[in-house]
């Protein structure tokens, strides 16, 4: 595996001015993806994986805002690069993103084919001939049958897997070296579900981009990606690769999410007591700490570090200090 | 002694639908054929799973088994008792009830929680005064391990998790005989899932409940149920023992599905069946089998032209598909 | 002690309550012009309720000797064409123009809430019936309609409250009824229906308490036009009757004085547009606070 890092989230720290207060959204979050990885991002409700994603193309806005941290993209901190730079330069470019609804992401009045050339009318230069033409190849890349039929239909003429699939073709058109997808599946069917994700996978062969799945599914991370970081309540717990986080949990939280997802072989699931903290008034020092049945005076008190456990699993966690 | 033994199985069976069929009128003369023919049974104390993708028509028949939705065509039967054409009185409604899928839409918004739990204790007369329905309504709270300082509380106060832990405590405090838990998790988050299934576990023993849990998470469902069927485009197309149906399925159907769930366990991993194509309309439904156009072991013109009947395999397990004779 | 204890009780059963309204005053503070629309409706009722009690004159008595008197220190905003203090007229008026709204709204809001949530509930032929009804009635402009039904009933102000809110109800009807529409297919409902709750209570446990918020912002917008309505029937001679100090008929009365004597008719009238803009303010703020508060509360 290629061990060159790609993007790099140094210390992100975001916070959201509510009504009710000022709330820590994202406190102080480390994450580094590699070239050509599949990187699994899981989280419960609240953990704030959708907001990291935003941040990452600085599409943070109010009442949300980025107050530390850096995102260094190819080494360079896209936090501080001016908005016309990401917006030429990254954007859509280099990162791009699809999300949850894809109907409502795509223009309703636009065929899913000129959708398509648009986006590449706007990265390179060439015919909307050509254009038109490629748009139907890159549907065809993403195995939509009857490529041309689809190219002349509008959004909601198609049904969710289809719409999904025209987004991942217009978010290809740019070749993107980073491709974060935002919950892709959670509104498709089982069935339709493993078509889009096989998709995904094959992007990092075919074409070598990293993909970045924010997802709060670990059935799918376990099935999908390369490595996994575990956000809880605005923090990074744990990261590391797949096979170790599923066999060899160390945060107390990743045990806790093992044991409460069905599978096989297991007799029963085991939940987590409690709830997920209210952010206007997160628990002091480890924000997990009411919930842990590790828990101990100074988790009450400081927050953790974090620590390397082996190669590239690291544990943000008092146990391991 | 074949009489007594089939009396025996009579008073056992709680819910018996026969060619169910639900039609919902779409845009002038089409319909939505959301239940095409339905039979199934269901026994005191059984835990029946019944699981389908979009377009299944699972939530649909739930609602029917309550008569919350008449069905087009067809027989629901009571404890034998015919109950498709009947006025539901109230004493049959409390018998059958039902847990939604979403805790956020499902209580009322302006109102407390010790109203919303109690609401169907004083339409039932189960108590006489304001006195006795807190009293009840605490106990029960303590079952479903809340605490009495909810009572006053409006649902926005309260998480996913306990939200649904009220639902279920509105439902059962009228001490049901059969209660219809359609998808009662997939709203949560999935530390929170356990401990609603395990209460759900939990309260079917203490209150000798019967289940009938729609879900469309088949790992959910092999944990949690001890019957299965599975729906496609509103038809059921295979049911049986849920060990049964998961190590041996037999519909290709079946096969495709539970090859592309996502697994935690790698062992658990098959080769994946993708099934080509999309979910067809059920406005327009495939003529003859409905899974005909995306199955990979077609039999041949027959799996056009005929829709299989659900043949007996043997130990209850139960297939509707041509090349199973 | 026990005073004490049943206090705190009432707190403790009350709490969710109580935090409501605290963020509920904490918005209003927030919107200048509600505080501004909500002060005026308050002076309006303190002064109406009041009135007897702060008015320096009594409105009735005549003083032909001071009459078109310019505002003074004895009158400080004139004497009319009879000598009647204009000030203690106006203050008065503002208890007449209550007792307009109030009487409207107790006529109309029953009325109009109940034939709506009928009418969206059971649907069928019972909603024809009523939407046919207050098709009939809408029909028509408002001031026209009140026109007319106040003439057929005879000028009077009793018979004008009538008239204002038998043009009013179809409003309030139709709110009700798109509310039920939209309300009954929500989850909580059929939950209802699951637990054999009989329709009637449904319909008045559960779906009433949900119309209640539009409606209150209508209604609130709505009395600005009562007053104005009421004000424009008795400037035509149709609603209050001499010697009533109702503002409408001060300007009717005032009219020939514009010129000269201008405070006569100007003052009431200006009453008037304080009343109408107090209520269009308060109103307008009420409907911002409640749509995020419906938004998460429902």
């Amino acid at each position: 595996m290629v061990d060159e890092v790609l993007l790099e989230i140094k210390n992100l720290v975001i916070n959201f001015y509510t009504y009710r207060g000022i709330v820590r959204a994202i406190n102080g979050v480390n994450l580094k993806i590699k070239k050509g990885e599949f990187f699994g991002l899981v989280g419960e409700t609240g953990c704030g994986k959708s907001v990291t994603a935003s941040a990452i193309l600085n599409l943070v806005r109010n009442p949300g805002k980025i107050e530390e941290g850096e995102i260094l993209f190819r080494g360079r901190d896209i936090l501080s690069m001016n908005e016309n730079e990401i917006r030429d330069r990254i954007r859509g470019k280099e990162i791009t993103m699809i999300m949850q609804h894809p109907v409502a992401a795509l223009n309703p009045v636009v065929k899913n084919g000129d959708q398509i050339a648009e986006a590449l009318l706007t990265n390179k230069k060439m015919s909307k001939v050509r254009a038109k033409k490629r748009a139907i190849e890159l549907l065809k890349d993403v195995n939509i049958p009857e490529p041309e039929k689809v190219a002349s239909q509008y959004p909601h003429q198609i049904s969710g897997g289809m719409a999904q699939r025209v987004m991942i073709a217009m978010m290809l058109s740019a070749e993107p070296s980073l491709l974060i997808a935002d919950e892709p599946t959670t509104a498709l069917d089982v069935s339709i579900q493993a078509q889009v994700l096989r998709l995904l996978k094959g992007l990092i062969e075919k074409r070598k981009a990293s993909v970045l799945l924010i997802t709060h599914d670990l059935s799918v991370v376990a099935e999908t990606c390369d490595r996994v970081g575990v956000m809880y309540a605005g923090d990074v717990v744990e990261v590391g690769e797949v096979n170790q986080i599923i066999n060899d949990p160390k945060h107390p939280y990743t045990r806790g999410l093992i044991r409460a997802v069905p599978a096989g072989y297991k007799k029963e699931l085991v939940g987590i007591q409690g709830n997920v903290p209210d952010l206007v008034d997160p628990p002091l020092g480890c924000r997990f700490h009411p919930r842990c049945d590790h828990a101990r005076k100074v988790c009450k008190e400081k927050k953790p570090k974090t620590v390397e456990m082996e190669r590239d699993h690291t544990v943000t966690c008092f146990l391991y200090e | 002694m074949n009489k007594e033994k089939r009396k025996e199985e009579k008073v056992d069976e709680l819910i018996r639908l026969k060619d169910i069929k639900k039609y919902f009128p779409w845009k002038g003369r089409k319909y939505v054929k959301a239940i095409d023919g339905v039979s199934l049974s269901i026994n005191k104390r059984d835990i029946l799973g019944l699981a389908g993708e979009s377009g299944s028509g699972k939530t649909t028949l739930g609602r029917v088994m309550l008569r919350l939705i008449d069905p087009t065509s067809g027989v629901i039967q009571y404890k034998g008792t015919d109950i498709t054409n009947i006025k539901m009185e109230k004493d049959l409604r409390r018998k059958m009830q039902i847990v939604f899928q979403d805790p956020y839409s499902s209580l009322h918004p302006r109102k407390k929680i010790k109203d919303i739990i109690g609401s169907g204790l004083k339409t039932h007369h189960l108590v006489e005064n304001e006195g006795e329905l807190v009293e009840k309504v605490e106990e029960f709270l303590d079952l479903i391990g809340m605490g009495k300082e909810h009572l006053y509380r409006y649902p926005h106060e309260l998480s996913g998790g306990q939200r649904q832990r009220v639902a279920i405590a509105r439902a059962l405090i009228l001490n049901p005989e059969f209660v219809v838990l359609d998808e009662p998790t997939s709203s949560l988050d999935v530390s929170v899932q356990a401990g609603i299934l395990n209460l759900l576990k939990r309260l079917r023993e203490e209150l000798d409940l019967t289940y009938l849990f729609i879900t469309h998470d088949l790992s959910l469902a092999r944990l949690y149920t001890e019957k299965i069927g599975v729906m496609y485009l509103g038809e059921l197309m295979e049911h049986g023992k849920t060990e049964a149906i998961f190590k041996n399925p037999m519909h290709p159907y079946t096969k495709a599905l539970l090859s592309v769930v996502p697994k935690l366990d790698p062992r658990e991993r098959t080769k994946e069946i993708i099934l080509k194509g999309e979910i067809p309309s059920p406005i327009d439904p495939p003529s003859g089998c409905r899974f005909h156009t995306r199955c990979i072991e077609k039999v041949g013109r027959i799996c056009e032209k005929d829709p299989p009947r659900l043949r007996d395999a043997g130990n209850g397990h139960f297939v509707a598909c041509h090349q199973y004779k | 002690m026990e005073k004490q204890d049943r206090i705190e009780s009432w707190e403790r059963k009350h709490s969710s309550e109580i935090s409501d309204v605290k963020e509920i005053l904490h918005t209003v503070k927030k919107s200048p012009l509600a505080m501004v629309g909500l002060f005026i409706v308050l002076i309006l009722i303190f002064v109406a309720i009041f009135a007897p009690y702060i008015a320096p004159h009594d409105p009735i008595t005549m003083n032909l000797d001071n009459r078109l008197a310019p505002p003074s220190m004895s009158h400080l905003l004139g004497t009319d064409e009879l000598g009647r203090d204009i000030l203690s007229r106006i203050i008065h008026g503002a208890g007449v123009a209550l007792k307009i709204m109030i009487i409207v709204l107790a006529i109309d809001l029953p009325l109009g809430i109940l034939l709506g949530l009928v009418a969206g509930y059971f649907g069928g032929w019972v909603d024809e019936v009523i939407m046919r009804i207050s098709d009939i009635f809408m029909a028509f402009p408002r001031l026209i309609l009140a026109m007319a039904i106040g003439t057929a009933l005879g000028p009077s102000l009793v018979n004008t409250m009538i008239a204002i809110a038998v043009t009013m109800w179809p409003t309030y009807a139709r709110l009700a009824r798109a509310e039920t529409l939209s309300i009954k297919e929500r989850t909580f409902i059929e939950a209802e229906k699951a637990l054999g709750t009989s329709k009637t209570r449904i319909l008045l446990s559960s779906i009433l308490p949900l119309c209640s918020s539009t409606i209150i912002v209508r209604a609130t917008l709505d009395m600005g036009n009562v007053i104005r309505i009421a004000a424009g029937m008795s400037f035509l001679g149709l609603g209050a009757q001499p010697p009533t100090p109702e503002w409408g008929l001060m300007v009717s009365t005032g009219r020939s004085f514009l010129i000269s004597q201008w405070w006569v008719p100007t003052f009431p009238g200006f009453a008037i547009l304080l009343a109408v803009f107090g209520f269009n303010l308060l109103g307008d703020g009420i409907r911002d606070i409640s749509d995020p508060y419906l938004r998460r509360g429902g």
